[in-house]
């Protein structure tokens, strides 16, 4: 999915914890005061403000555990993420500004108790599609959910009001172009009564399986058995991580549906009567 | 994450056609590779095999290295596989998500990480499993297309587990040992095939002759069975699969029926399922598990007893359509291999079996209340040697009990336990000596079919429970605690018309007294 951002600029409001971080740092822009408010936010996101004026246009590192997204302040030295606590809040992210200082921050969020987190992180400048196709949509389906059919949290609420089964949406929704790590998020939020159905997670190889004669990622091209970290945070608290690759193809031959939407490369979520 | 090469030989290489082409037979010595994937092989002689990778000299390539894990080596000095691969193949029942989760969790346990690399077949799936400090610790080898390629994988040396959703036949078994390959056999997980519709179809319960009709092709209208007008469209697992074969072996064969060719046939239990729940005219089948999004039918029998697709009567083998699922492993399995199916069959184990969505052999109990929807049919069912004394004896004997999901169940006319059941005595006697002083009194009561006279079922019934008691009294559950009772044919458990009624039938429940 190409043209998607991750970044939310302009968003405005009052942080409900607000962490001034001052550090002196010497940069070229001269001495800098950077601030990080964390605004906890439901369907286990955090809203990150982060502002340093004085290092405008620079490179912003979010390490969380093992992953590192890579993201740029605009022209005010600010920039504003919703960030995906896929991993818990407990766990630290740290914030590093280039040319600047390394900044602990304390993730908050709202209700974790409420949601299963899949997040897919590769590395590479190739795309992955995470799809999510809750209670056995088709490709077409409202229910078929993934970055190319625009969702959020408010919808995934209103699917479920109007149906009373829980549903998710895709958050995060890397193409490539990003430096660090490259990740999707999808998020189900939760219905307590529900007790039964099944959500089938996918993953698409979608630079080649769109594009099988692209050498980078069939034969034997630098992404042609590409690696994936999968990471579920559960309801319940628990973590679980796995790692998968995608073996390697022959060039120019076409996937089918079934190949391409590969179930067998996530964890699956389903409901147990 | 570093990002690896598949192949460590010179990236300009031309793929596809141009590999096939120019390609000439491997002389003696000679060995071929040929990538997994498709569309690469290679012809030398294979210079070095370690380190998990192959050196080649070939007329076309020069000397090149590629990746062992990626292709597949044929001829005279290819390496034989590392002792750590285990091949497991068979059920899509058992591997489409069980076996996954079994090989995880196995692996959590014994501190290994894991790579798990998916192709483009998505019933095939390796995982690789690696020592904290990152070395290869072994390669499972995970093909799921049905039960019937597991007799196959085990006989040719591919597969060392082979994973079953029906027994395996005797021809199959003579032609594994023919080929030099001992196998033993293990009950894995209890599941049941569960019929299931639309969750838009209003019909809630079909007879298991509706349901044998309709796939069959001789009902055609949901209208004949009470529904809302419209052609039934079938969904139905593939002939390789061993739901399939259950399916068939129970439903269809006794009525002398064969599926209808306009069936749609999937590979996969998941597919299957979700195809049928999208399709409001729509009726399937498949493994508990895969109920998913559909809605699941009750089964009512010829004798009127309506069996809901539920956990305790999949345990307790009185669901219609209930069976076992089952691990074949050969002598061959290295010890990788041996370490995961002990685990899998372990207690352990068992919160995955269920977290997966099958149907675990950890004992469950249900009160006499819960119980009693067996009573009506065995009041109204037709039995000439129906005893209104021993049934007034029955019921004053249990409803102050509480039934054990355990049931032991015989050959016909036998007092010899079958192979579940044998698994089973310790499995009770360690539940009975874990809850000791709990339960005042273990009540084993025997059972029959209808064949033969009241008394002479009485007889049989007693034979069965008192040696039984005897297995139990030997795994040193205390002698006085046990009662053994005999109620011959009263409160069958199936049909007594058809010979897989009998068999549920022939058998000792198990009931607890505090």
């Amino acid at each position: 999915m190409l043209g998607r951002s991750v970044v939310c600029v302009g968003l405005s409001g009052v942080c409900l914890a607000l962490f001034l971080v001052g550090s002196s740092t010497q940069s070229k822009a001269g001495a800098c005061e950077p601030s990080i408010a964390v605004e906890p936010m439901s369907a286990g996101l955090a809203h990150l403000s982060i502002s340093a004026s004085c290092i405008p246009l620079r490179r912003v590192r979010f390490r969380y555990d093992t992953v590192e997204l890579v993201r740029k302040l605009d022209e005010q030295g600010r920039i504003e993420i919703n960030f995906d606590c896929f991993l818990g809040d407990k766990v630290p992210l740290t914030v590093t500004f280039q040319d600047g200082p390394s900044v602990p921050v304390q993730l908050r969020t709202l209700d974790l108790d409420r949601i299963t987190m899949v997040a897919v992180v590769w590395k590479g400048t190739v795309n992955l599609d995470l799809h999510a196709f809750e209670y056995a949509a088709k490709l077409s389906d409202e229910n078929h959910v993934w970055a190319g059919a625009p969702s959020s949290r408010w919808q995934a609420e209103e699917r479920k009001r109007h149906d009373g089964r829980g549903h998710g949406f895709v958050s995060y929704a890397s193409d490539g172009s990003s430096e660090g790590d490259q990740i999707e998020v999808y998020t189900f939020v939760h219905e307590p009564n529900q007790n039964s159905g099944a959500v089938t997670l996918a993953l698409d190889y979608e630079s080649r399986s769109s594009h099988p004669g692209d050498q980078d990622t069939c034969g034997t091209g630098l992404y042609a058995d590409l690696e994936y970290k999968a990471f579920v945070w559960h309801q319940d608290g628990k973590v679980s991580r796995s790692r998968g690759a995608f073996a390697p193809s022959e060039c120019n031959r076409p996937v089918g549906e079934i190949a391409r939407y590969n179930s067998k490369a996530l964890p699956q979520l389903f409901f147990t009567r | 994450m570093p990002l690896r090469p598949v192949l460590k030989f010179a990236a300009c290489l031309a793929l596809g056609a141009a590999f096939a082409a120019g390609t000439k037979p491997a002389g003696a010595g000679e060995v071929t590779l040929v990538l997994r994937a498709g569309g690469l092989t290679m012809m030398g002689e294979l210079l070095q095999s370690n380190q998990g990778s192959y050196v080649i000299k070939s007329d076309k390539f020069g000397v090149v290295s590629v990746e062992a894990a990626k292709f597949e080596c044929s001829g005279p000095t290819c390496p034989k596989p590392p002792a750590s691969t285990v091949g497991i193949h068979g059920s899509n029942t058992i591997g489409a998500q069980l076996m996954p989760n079994m090989i995880e969790r196995f692996a959590d346990r014994e501190g290994y990480s894991v790579e798990k690399i998916v192709d483009t077949d998505p019933e095939a799936v390796q995982y690789k499993l690696y020592t904290n400090g990152g070395k290869a610790a072994g390669l499972i080898d995970l093909q799921s297309h049905g039960s019937n390629t597991a007799p196959a994988g085990l006989q040719k040396g591919k597969a060392q587990v082979g994973m079953m959703s029906r027994p395996i036949k005797p021809e199959e078994v003579k032609a594994i040992a023919d080929s030099g390959t001992k196998l033993a056999t293990h009950v894995f997980a209890l599941d049941g095939v569960a019929v299931f519709v639309s969750p838009q179809n209003p019909v809630k319960a079909l007879s298991l002759d509706e349901i044998a009709k309709m796939f069959a092709g001789a009902i055609k209208d949901w209208s004949e069975v009470g529904g809302t007008p419209g052609k039934i469209k079938l969904y139905a697992r593939d002939a390789k699969s061993g739901t399939f074969d259950t399916f068939d072996h129970l439903v269809l064969k006794p009525k002398n029926l064969k599926i209808s060719a306009e069936a749609q046939r999937f590979e996969s239990s998941p597919d299957l399922s979700d195809e049928t729940a999208r399709d409001p005219n729509g009726i399937g089948f498949a493994g508990f598990a895969y109920i998913r999004n559909a809605k699941a039918l009750a089964i009512s029998s010829e004798c009127g007893i309506v069996s809901p697709p539920q956990v305790f009567s999949v345990k307790t083998e009185e669901y219609p359509l209930s069976r076992r699922l089952y691990l074949q492993t050969s002598a061959a399995l290295p010890e990788l291999g041996t370490k995961l199916i002990s685990f899998a069959l372990s207690d352990s184990a068992q919160e995955t079996v269920s977290g997966s969505g099958f149907v675990n052999q950890r004992i469950e109990m249900q009160s006499f209340d819960q119980q009693s929807n067996r009573l009506a049919p065995a009041l109204t069912v037709p039995d000439k040697e129906f005893n209104f004394a021993a049934m007034r004896e029955l019921v004053n004997g249990l409803k102050n009990a509480q039934r054990l999901s355990v049931t032991f169940r015989f050959a016909k006319n036998s007092s010899t336990l079958d192979e579940k059941a044998r698994a089973d005595i310790p499995r009770l006697a360690n539940f009975l000596k874990s809850n000791a002083g709990k339960y005042t009194e273990v009540l084993l009561a025997g059972f029959t079919d209808s064949t033969g006279t009241f008394e002479a079922n009485r007889t049989t019934a007693l034979a069965r429970a008192t040696a039984f008691k005897g297995a139990l009294v030997a795994e040193g559950v205390p002698e006085a605690q046990i009662v053994v009772k005999s109620y011959g044919s009263l409160l069958p458990a199936g049909c007594n018309a058809t010979e897989a009624g009998k068999d549920k039938n022939r058998r000792v429940e198990v009931w607890v007294k505090e």
